[in-house]
Order: structure tokens, then sequence, then C-alpha cells
């Protein structure tokens, strides 16, 4: 589920990266804040996207100071202040590494070590968040549910992560929720399971995990499903861009939306070439 | 029959946003024509479901070639598929573009920036 929401660098202000850094920072601290230190090696891009976003559709400021953490001891850099907001969303981010990995393990591989690590961070999380942590594990049952269905199809399999993704957004976002950001975040939430399910088809093709794409279309490898089924696999992620874009059009922002636009109208799109092309992962990390 | 259209409650609802109502409704009724496919795809429109929407629309315009209310509906949305697609295809080019930008601005300049930043992203 981790790792596939990257922005389109070339078109990235230098200014949007400085923010990012510093909400990535921020974020890593929030998580050692609201889940304990153990926690934070679970820190995703995904979710330092996803604070950008919420802080933005909030009207959440975001405070950058010069601070040391225990990677950068010795020279200060821009981190943003830990904040509710932000505490929470680490709180999300554990729930959501330690489902990964018991799901993992559930489809046998050998994830009990690092599930275990996350153990600690995430009954501090349910503890902390139980309004959150009961909407993630429902959505997480519901998933399961529909991996087992009879009748499944893309659409279908991503559904129940998509809907938790709008859910979760009704819950940070409260009143300021629109259908607006409910199509935006749907459309989020399904792009997230279905690019990571694309980029897997062969993995679980071999291994004889679920995948929507594999038990719909059946090709030998992703490569022959591309070859074979391009226009259905094209014509379901062009529709989710669709989508994307009509709920950003509706949704308010606050303060500056460069950064979510970049991710969102470039960065998404253009990671989803790279999974259906079958490119190599492109290095986030840039030293300016 | 009583000359009631059987679809009719299943807009209803789905026009009131109960889209699991439209579906009980549309469940309840067993006429297998492609009116009830149609029916479906509005179903799936609304859940975003659209590659099912898609295929439920097919099915529909098989049943009843003529049918213009049908034909309109699969062109809309093979007109969102198009709309998406420009984002998906036209970024691409312009990444391109911006690759061979990156390249011309190192043999141009060698600002610390450029170096340390945007080359060893690409070279990475």
């Amino acid at each position: 589920m981790f790792g596939y929401v990257r922005y389109d660098m070339p078109n990235l202000f230098i200014k949007d990266f400085s923010l990012y850094k510093a909400m990535y920072c921020g974020l890593c601290k929030s998580i050692g804040a609201s889940c304990g230190q153990m926690a934070r090696m679970g820190l995703s891009y995904d979710m330092t996207f996803l604070s950008a976003l919420l802080h933005n559709m909030t009207g959440t400021d975001v405070k950058i100071e010069r601070q040391n953490c225990f990677e950068h001891a010795i020279r200060k850099r821009p981190i943003a202040c830990v904040d509710g907001l932000t505490e929470e969303l680490g709180a999300f981010n554990t729930l959501l590494v330690y489902h990964k990995l018991s799901d993992d393990e559930r489809d046998g591989e050998k994830k009990r070590g690092r599930r275990l690590w996350f153990g600690r961070g995430y009954r501090r999380a349910k503890k902390r968040y139980p309004a959150l942590t009961a909407l993630v594990e429902e959505f997480m049952r519901e998933q399961e549910r529909a991996e087992r269905a009879e009748e499944t199809s893309p659409d279908r399999a991503a559904d129940p992560t998509a809907r938790m993704m709008r859910d979760v957004s009704r819950h940070f976002l409260g009143e300021k929720a629109s259908e607006s950001s409910d199509e935006l975040f749907y459309a989020l939430g399904k792009w997230v399971y279905l690019i990571d399910a694309l980029d897997d088809y062969d993995k679980d093709k071999k291994k004889g995990g679920f995948n929507p794409f594999v038990r719909t279309y059946g090709s030998a490898d992703k490569k022959t499903l591309m070859k074979e089924h391009g226009d259905d696999v094209g014509f379901l992620f062009d529709t989710l861009f669709y989508s994307l874009r009509e709920g950003l059009s509706g949704v308010k922002f606050f303060f500056n939306r460069d950064l979510t636009d970049n991710v969102l109208l470039r960065g998404i799109p253009l990671e989803t070439m790279r999974v259906m092309n079958g490119d190599a992962p492109v290095k986030m990390s840039v030293r300016i | 029959m009583d000359g009631r259209d059987p679809f009719a409650e299943v807009y209803g609802l789905l026009e009131a946003g109960d889209e699991d109502g439209a579906q009980s409704a549309l469940d309840g009724i067993e006429e297998q024509s492609a009116e009830r496919n149609y029916a479906q795809a509005q179903i799936y429109l609304k859940k975003k479901w659209y590659a099912e929407a898609g295929a439920q629309l097919s099915f529909a315009m098989e049943k009843d070639p003529g049918n213009e209310k049908y034909r309109k509906a699969a062109e809309e949305l093979g007109a969102m598929a198009r709309e998406g697609r420009k984002a998906r295809e036209g970024h691409s080019a312009a990444r391109e573009d911006a690759k061979s930008l990156a390249a011309e601005c190192c043999c141009e300049c060698s600002c610390e920036l450029c170096v340390s930043g945007i080359c060893e992203f690409f070279s990475g």
C-alpha cells in the first residue's frame, strides 16, 4: 500500500520541496509523539502527502522551526512542528503499517518480526485514537471480505480501501468535508489499492496471493496483461484520474496548493505510467 | 403488469443518493432487459465503479443497439476516460521535455542547484 504517492520533481517548486521535507520530518516526530520511537520506522511519503493535503483543507497552518532530531543531531534543519493533526496522522500511519504487515503475514510472508516491531505503536494508537482505529479496522475487515468474495473486479476489490480513505477524510475534515472531498479521497484510496495490485501482479500470480487484476484477467504476467488488456487497465486508471480532477476542482484550499496539485495531477499519473510500463521506481531523495 | 415503469423506483432512489436502496430495488426486478443493464450502469457510476459501469452499458447497447440514451451514456463515460488519459500521457511527455531541459541546462551552467539536485535526481 505504501510508497507510490510521489511528486513530479522537475515540476516541483523549491519552496514546495522544502515544505515537503519539513513536513516529512515533522510527521516522523509526530509518529514518535503519538505512537513511540519504534513506530517512526513506518514513516512514508504517502502519509506526508496526506498531511500536506489535510493541513491545507482544514486550514491548519504548518509552523516550521529549525530543530534537531536523532538523524540530524548536529545540524538543525527546518522541521514542521508537531500538531494535533499530524499526531493523529502519525497514528493512522502506524495503524496502516501494522495491518499491512499482519496481512502480509497471513499471506505467508515472513513479516512477524516487523509486525511485532510496530505492536507497541499500534496499541498506543488504538488507545489514543479509538474512533480512528475502529474506522480503519472496520474497513480492513471489509477488505478481507471483498478479497474472499466469489465475484470480483478491480472496482469491487478497491472499494473498501477507497471508502476507508473517504471516511478517514470525513473524520479529519469534519464540517469541511464535502461531496468533492469525498470524490477526491475515494479516488485516491482506489488508486493506492490498484497501483499496488498492478505492481504486485507478477508476485501475486506466482505465489497465488489475491490480486484483482490476476483474478479478472488471468494473463500469464504483467507484461502480457498490458499487451492483452492494456486498454481496460488504462480505462480503469483514466476514469480514476478524471475523478481525482473533478474532486480536486470542488475542494476548498486555505493555503497555496502547488505541492498537493503536483502530486495529484502529475506525480500520481506518472507513477501509474511507470508501473504500467514496468519501469524501476524513481529515486525520491534530492539534495538541494 | 400494472403499466408502471419497474425501473422508476431504482432511478428515484439513486436520485435521492441511496445507492444501496437502488441496488436492492434493481435486484428485485426479474426482467433481464437492456434497461436493466443501463440502470445497473447508473448505480455503478454513482459508486464510481467506472469499469463495471462501462461493461453494463456495453451489454445494454448490444441488446438495444439503436437506443440513444445508452449510446449517450457510453459516450460520456468514454469522454471522461479520454480526459483522464490526458493527465497520464500528457505529463509523461512533459516529463521527457523536462529531462532534456535539465540535460541542456547542465551543459550550459554548473550552478550548485542544478548539479546536486536535478542531475542527481535523473541519474539516480
